[in-house]
Parts: structure tokens; C-alpha cells; sequence
């Protein structure tokens, strides 16, 4: 199976600020791919790039084997893009927001009215057809807003940050809608800034910041190579953890503490053993796999990134 | 062009704003309330002398100056909507999404200024069918009427070229531009005043013809002007749309 995406070089400045310095990256056909990023690391200016919304300045950019330069209007053609913001018109219904979304996508006729009654079932709104979009809550209408994107069967969909602000029941379903996609075998382009949404849906991600990508690979590979493990240790109320000399640094974490180890076996080994000595009680002790987000935290840092 | 598209969207552009007033009910409860005020006041002060009905036709000068709203609105709801992102994404070049969104307005524009002729020449019948003063009245008044509107249409194309572009560029790099092209609008918004001063030796108080010995070259002259204007507004607004747009 070939690449959907394929990015080489890719820059892109506003005036003096450079927001892509030379991102590179390749997308496989029918995967998931996350894209991560803090705030201002250059997600949204590569979405915007490949859904043709901005141009970029130098690089060279292949979606569905098409050259996005010089075929962008065929690339448009056979992607669904979902903006950050909700893209709806308010004063219509859903349903005749589908129908435009549609006929400008080039379904028409018959076909365009079952495939409005298909992505409503899809989203759960087939009995909210004919409400004005206006009286939907966000949840709702970031669910037309992927139906208007999936109506004309789009080969690959691009999804940035799909879930910001919305209830945890339109998010789920959002998943299952992600998760059927991938069934189809459509591509997903998936941008957020939830880890754990990137664990949960993504087979492969890259994580972008400064403009360039910092780490790029499957989620394993990614986890196993910037990724360290931890011991994970629980007591009773009012108890202290043992010293662990030489092990590593213990830091609080949830109700408990955590010591991150190339050796986890023998920190676990050795915090048993102590509890032991001192007869405290264990609530819990484990070897935690590295998360995501500890990795993510660990390659772009922990300074707050507010633009 | 793929005209199929292009029917399209022009159809999607042309109905936004028709569905949009006509789901505004506050709207059609104002013009309800003028309409009536205006029967009241032509009932109760129209037959006097000194009423003249074709001072109504001084309506027609805010025209091109609505037009201006409506090319600006055409463009500033995607923005409103948030709808811009994914309109600039559509499959098909930025200047074939601005042409729907232009030939919309202008079409709608042509509309409203028939409604308004239509509403206008009503009104005038109503008074002088009310006050006795026969249907020579309202053939004068139809005469000059079309003179206002063939000059306020001639100018439409324009002023819709220039709300597109004044939207436009609010949303651009070039936002800085924007008092300047305001300024140049507005000092020679009045040409037509400078003309007509120019081309009219004596005042007449007994008319509101726009112009007196029929309409002068020199006005033709600067509509052709002003279509090429148009023209070039819309090709800066293009230019823009692609280049310049802060998205």
C-alpha cells in the first residue's frame, strides 16, 4: 500500500515569523495520523496547506499522488476537510447545508438526497434533518460539520482538532465515525492536542513544533524510542515512599509516586523490598508503560506556549 | 468554466441572502411600518402644493451605496459563518468563488432595484389617483425615475466590485489600504454632482431630473470608467483572495 501523503520541505513564513521550516513527513493509505503539536508549533498552517486554503513557500507536497501546486482543484475533489472552527451556515437546516456542501462537492440529484439521509444516520442526527443548524448544540454541529465533509466519499479526510469543545458522547461517536472510516479504508488526518485521543484512534504521528518534526513514526515506535518507563507506588495514608539511592527521582504523581527508569525491574524490585523492610503498606505498585503524553512533554518541553 | 459548477454555486450565493432576510421577521415588521407611514403621510400631506411625487425618487440615490453592503455581505458571511475555510477549500479557483459571489449580488441588486422602481411608481400612483391629479403625473414621473435608475444601475457594478474588495482586504495584509481606497471613494463619489454642476447652467426648481438636456457624454464616459474600475477591483480582490488572504 502506497502513501496518501508525502511532504517534503515543506516552509511556510508569515512576514518575519516562520511557522514551517522544513516539515517532512509521509502519511500511509488507510492509516490514522495524528499531528501534534503545542500551540503555534505549525499543525494548523500544514492542515491549512494540504486542504489548499494556504500556499506554500517552498516544498513539495503529494497527496493521492497528485502534485498539490499544480492539481489542487482535483485533490480538493476527492478529500473531506473539517476546519477548526465549526463551518456551517447558521440560518439554514442541516439538511440544506448538506445539500450545498454536497452539490459543491459534485454529488447532485437522487444521489445527493441518500447520501444526506447516510451521513445523518452516521452522525445521529437523521431525526434533526430539518432543524435550523443555529439550535444545535457544538457537539451537534461539529457532527454535520464531518457529514458535510464525508458526503462525497472522500478518499482521505482531514480532521483538525474535531473535538475541541465538544460533550464526551458526540466525542465518542466521533471516534466510532473515525474508527468506521478507517474500516472503508479512507485516510485520516487527524490534528489535536488530546494525547490520549491519539492513542486511542492513530496508527502512526508525527509531533511538530518550532515548525519542524521533532519525532515521526508509529505509535510504538515513537513510545520505544523517546519513551521511558515508570514505576508507579501507592501507600497508605500518611506514609512516605523509601529512598531509592541511585535508582532515580522519586516525584509525586496522582495519589502516589513515580520514579522514570531505563530499569524498571529493578526499581520495582527494590521499592518492594524496602516496603518490606519498613512494613508499609502497598496500595499499588507497578511498572507503568510510557505514555504519549510524557513523551510528548519530554521532546517540547513544559514551557507554556500561549500564541 | 464548467458552467453546471458555476450555476451552482452562483444558485447557492443568490439564495444565502434571500433565505436570510426572508427568515428575519423584524425586517418585514419595518418595512411593513414604513410602508404604512408613507401611505399615511402621501394620503395626508400628498396632495398639497408644492408635493412633488418625484422627490421620492431621491431614494434611488442610496442604491449604488446598498449595493456597496451587499457585495461586502457576500463575502464578510463566510467570515461570520466561519464558514471561510472551507468555502476557500471548495475545488475550484478563488476567482470562479468571487465571480458567483459578484454576478449573486449583482443579479440580486437588479432585483431590489426593480421592487424598489415597482414600489416607488405605486406609491405615486396611489397619490395621484388619491388627490385627483390623473395619470400625467405618474408618466412624468415614471420618465425621470428611469433616468435615475439607468444611472444608478450603470454604477452598481461597481460599488458591488468595491464592497467585495473592501471585504476582502479587511481580511488581508493590505488591511492598511482600506481609509485610503475609502478616501479616494469618497471624493469622487460625487462626479456625478460635478458634472451635472458643470453640464447645468441654470437650476430649475420645478424638476429633480437628474439631467436636464439628457443624459451628457461625459457621463457615459465615466460609467465606462467605472465598469473598468469594477473590473479591476474585482481582479485586486482575486489577487488577494490567493496571494494575501490571512487565514
Amino acid at each position: 500500500m502506497g502513501n496518501a501523503i508525502e511532504i517534503e520541505g515543506l516552509a511556510k513564513s508569515y512576514g518575519d515569523k516562520t511557522a514551517l521550516r522544513d516539515i517532512g513527513f509521509a502519511v500511509r493509505e488507510g492509516s490514522c495520523f495524528g499531528l501534534l503539536g503545542p500551540n503555534g508549533a505549525g499543525k494548523s498552517t500544514t492542515m491549512k496547506i494540504l486542504s489548499g486554503l494556504l500556499e506554500p513557500d517552498s516544498g513539495r507536497v503529494r497527496v493521492l499522488g497528485l502534485d498539490l501546486k499544480r492539481e489542487h482543484a482535483r485533490i480538493r475533489e476527492q478529500i473531506g476537510y473539517v476546519p477548526q472552527g465549526i463551518a456551517l451556515y447558521e440560518k439554514l437546516s442541516a439538511a440544506d447545508n448538506l445539500t450545498f456542501f454536497g452539490e459543491m462537492s459534485g454529488v447532485r440529484g437522487k444521489e445527493l438526497k441518500s447520501r444526506i439521509a447516510e451521513v445523518l444516520e452516521q452522525v445521529g442526527l437523521a431525526d434533526r434533518a430539518k432543524d435550523q443548524v443555529e439550535s444545535f448544540s457544538g457537539g451537534m454541529k461539529r457532527r454535520i460539520n464531518i457529514a458535510a465533509a464525508l458526503l462525497h466519499r472522500p478518499k482521505l479526510i482531514i480532521l483538525d482538532e474535531p473535538t475541541v469543545g465538544i460533550d464526551p458522547q458526540s466525542r465518542n461517536h466521533i471516534f466510532e465515525m473515525i474508527r468506521g472510516m478507517k474500516r472503508d479504508g479512507v485516510t485520516v488526518l487527524y490534528s489535536t492536542h488530546y494525547m490520549e485521543e491519539v492513542e486511542a484512534l492513530c496508527d502512526d504521528l508525527a509531533i511538530i513544533d518550532s515548525g519542524r518534526v521533532i519525532a515521526h513514526g508509529g505509535l510504538n515506535e515513537i513510545l520505544d524510542r523517546f519513551g521511558t518507563s515508570a514505576v508507579y507506588l501507592e501507600l497508605a495514608a500518611g506514609q512516605q515512599p523509601p529512598e531509592l539511592p541511585g535508582l532515580g527521582e522519586i516525584r509525586p504523581k496522582d495519589r502516589g509516586w513515580t520514579v522514570e527508569t531505563a530499569k524498571p525491574l529493578e526499581v520495582l524490585s527494590a521499592w518492594a523490598e524496602a516496603c518490606r523492610r519498613q512494613q508499609l503498606t502497598v496500595k499499588q505498585l507497578e511498572i507503568v508503560r510510557p505514555s504519549l503524553e510524557t513523551v510528548f512533554l519530554s521532546l517540547t518541553g513544559t514551557t507554556l506556549r500561549d500564541d | 468554466m464548467n458552467i453546471g459548477t458555476f450555476a451552482h454555486l452562483f444558485k447557492h450565493e443568490f439564495r444565502m441572502d434571500i433565505r436570510r432576510v426572508y427568515a428575519r421577521t423584524w425586517f418585514w415588521a419595518y418595512a411593513a411600518v414604513i410602508l404604512a407611514v408613507l401611505l399615511v403621510a402621501l394620503g395626508v400631506w400628498g396632495g398639497r402644493r408644492g408635493f412633488n411625487p418625484q422627490y421620492l425618487i431621491y431614494f434611488m440615490y442610496a442604491f449604488p451605496f446598498f449595493m456597496i453592503g451587499v457585495g461586502h455581505r457576500a463575502l464578510n458571511r463566510e467570515w461570520s459563518d466561519q464558514t471561510y475555510g472551507w468555502w476557500l477549500t471548495l475545488p475550484y479557483s478563488r476567482f470562479r468563488l468571487l465571480l458567483a459571489k459578484f454576478a449573486a449580488s449583482l443579479v440580486q441588486g437588479m432585483i431590489l432595484g426593480v421592487i424598489a422602481f415597482g414600489v416607488l411608481l405605486v406609491l405615486v400612483l396611489y397619490t395621484s389617483l388619491l388627490h385627483g391629479k390623473g395619470l400625467g403625473e405618474a408618466a412624468d414621473f415614471v420618465q425621470i425615475e428611469l433616468q435615475y435608475m439607468l444611472v444608478t444601475a450603470a454604477a452598481v457594478p461597481f460599488m458591488t466590485a468595491l464592497g467585495m474588495a473592501a471585504a476582502i482586504i479587511w481580511r488581508s495584509k493590505a488591511k492598511g489600504l482600506l481609509p485610503l481606497i475609502w478616501i479616494v471613494f469618497g471624493t469622487l463619489g460625487n462626479i456625478f454632482n460635478w458634472i451635472n454642476l458643470y453640464t447645468r447652467p441654470e437650476k430649475s426648481e420645478s424638476t429633480v431630473l437628474l439631467f436636464q438636456h439628457g443624459i451628457p457624454p461625459e457621463v457615459w464616459a465615466v460609467l465606462a470608467g467605472m465598469w473598468l474600475l469594477a473590473g479591476g477591483l474585482f481582479a485586486v480582490a482575486v489577487y488577494i483572495c490567493k496571494k494575501h488572504l490571512i487565514v
